[in-house]
């Protein structure tokens, strides 16, 4: 294993993410969690997860570090509520509504069809369980291993979501497209 | 397949827009006045670092427990007498609430002894190897190999820090190692040992069982 960046500016950038975040984390935190305490206790714990990670961080300022702390906490968040509601049930029920495409992957055509917009607001309609894993994935290039811890989820739960977050993208950038071209009065 | 700019792009900027969502929302923003009676999260964090107590899988724990199951265990190391309990510089207290316990190690003002300094390389006993090192701010964090193969995580820290601990349904123990009282926790297969010297705290934790590290503690400090 790696020895970490000088102690200091580990310090440094810890204390930095938690100044610049600290507050909105807790927000995020108290919208999933409604006992304020534990809300707290999921700050802790995102700020944890992301110390193992302040390498990978780069620029805590950046909007890619925005989204990661976003997702950090909220999985944090989720991890807590987890132990008292079950919540893990929703992945399977999640998927039942959609007919979803066989492959997982990411078509180019199909993305360059799809206008920039609607590309956020598919992406923002997407549910959070399998929005996230892909932030991880692709945004901070995060390993499949990393992305468990950061979950705490098992690897195999990791690459289940990964791939049902590909296809139920894929649909829905379809759907998109298929709704354009009958708006457009095209086939 | 990888995903295009365009759509690492359009991550990035649907994930800012939730963030800017959410920091322009009425909740309370505000860590509570229970928070801050107990130390503050800020200070907790900032000044500490608040790391939990885990096993090489790196398991994270948190405590969420009403009520704890103790019993008080004196181990006596291969001596016939009781050595005398000595007040380390270092110690630590135990803060049990009702969702949590927090392990606080606290420096203590003697000076007599020399205090730790934080990149100092523990002196290890004969046999035990470091395989990997963590050094974060106000904690060193090292995953050693006995002899006999099993693994310990080591975690030592100066003054200041904090971890929590989970102990909800745990046994936890009262320990005394070479005069320096410890607190012993077994939880799920993990077990964890919580103690202090004269210039450090210490928190080792193992899945292969108490007496690896209860043996790993004694010839430390033997």
């Amino acid at each position: 294993m790696l020895v970490m960046p000088s102690t200091a500016d580990a310090g440094r950038t810890f204390k930095e993410i938690y100044d610049t975040y600290g507050t909105v984390m807790l927000k995020v935190a108290r919208k999933i969690i409604r006992d304020s305490y534990l809300a707290e206790d999921a700050v802790q714990e995102a700020l944890l997860r992301i110390s193992r990670n302040m390498d990978k961080v780069g620029d805590i300022y950046s909007p890619e570090s925005r989204g990661y702390v976003l997702t950090v906490t909220r999985n944090a968040s989720l991890t807590i509520l987890k132990t008292k509601k079950g919540i893990v049930e929703m992945e399977e029920s999640l998927l039942s509504a959609e007919h979803l495409p066989e492959s997982c992957d990411i078509e180019q055509d199909v993305i360059s069809k799809v206008s920039y917009e609607a590309l956020v607001s598919i992406i923002r309609g997407l549910p959070k369980i399998y929005a996230d894993v892909l932030y991880l994935d692709w945004v901070m290039n995060f390993s499949i291993k990393e992305i468990s811890e950061h979950l705490d989820a098992s690897e195999t739960t990791v690459k289940k979501r990964i791939t049902r977050g590909r296809k139920l993208l894929m649909s829905r950038l379809n759907e998109n497209n298929q709704e354009g071209r009958e708006h457009n009065g095209t086939k | 397949m990888e995903p295009n700019e365009k759509l690492r792009s359009a991550f990035i900027e649907a994930y800012n827009r939730d963030y800017d969502e959410v920091d322009a929302s009425e909740e309370l923003d505000e860590f509570s006045e229970y928070d801050k009676k107990r130390g503050c999260p800020r200070r907790v964090v900032t000044n500490s670092v608040h790391r939990t107590c885990h096993s090489f899988g790196r398991r994270t724990a948190r405590i969420r427990v009403a009520a704890i199951v103790a019993c008080v265990v004196i181990l006596f190391c291969g001596f016939m007498s009781v050595p005398a309990i000595r007040e380390g510089i270092v110690e630590f207290v135990v803060e049990k609430f009702q969702e949590y316990s927090l392990v606080t190690f606290h420096g203590t003002d003697t000076g007599n002894v020399e205090r730790g300094e934080e990149g100092e390389k523990p002196l290890l006993p004969d046999g035990y190897t470091i395989v990997e090192t963590t050094e974060l701010p106000y904690f060193f964090e090292a995953k050693i190999v006995a002899p006999s193969g099993e693994e310990i995580m080591f975690v030592r820290t100066a003054d200041g820090a904090g971890i929590s601990v989970d102990t909800e349904n745990a046994v936890t123990m009262d320990l005394n190692i070479y005069g320096y009282t410890c607190m012993g926790i077994e939880k799920d297969g993990e077990s964890t040992l919580i103690l202090s010297d004269e210039k450090y705290g210490y928190i080792l934790s193992s899945t292969d069982g108490m007496e690896v590290i209860k043996n790993f503690a004694c010839q430390l400090f033997h």
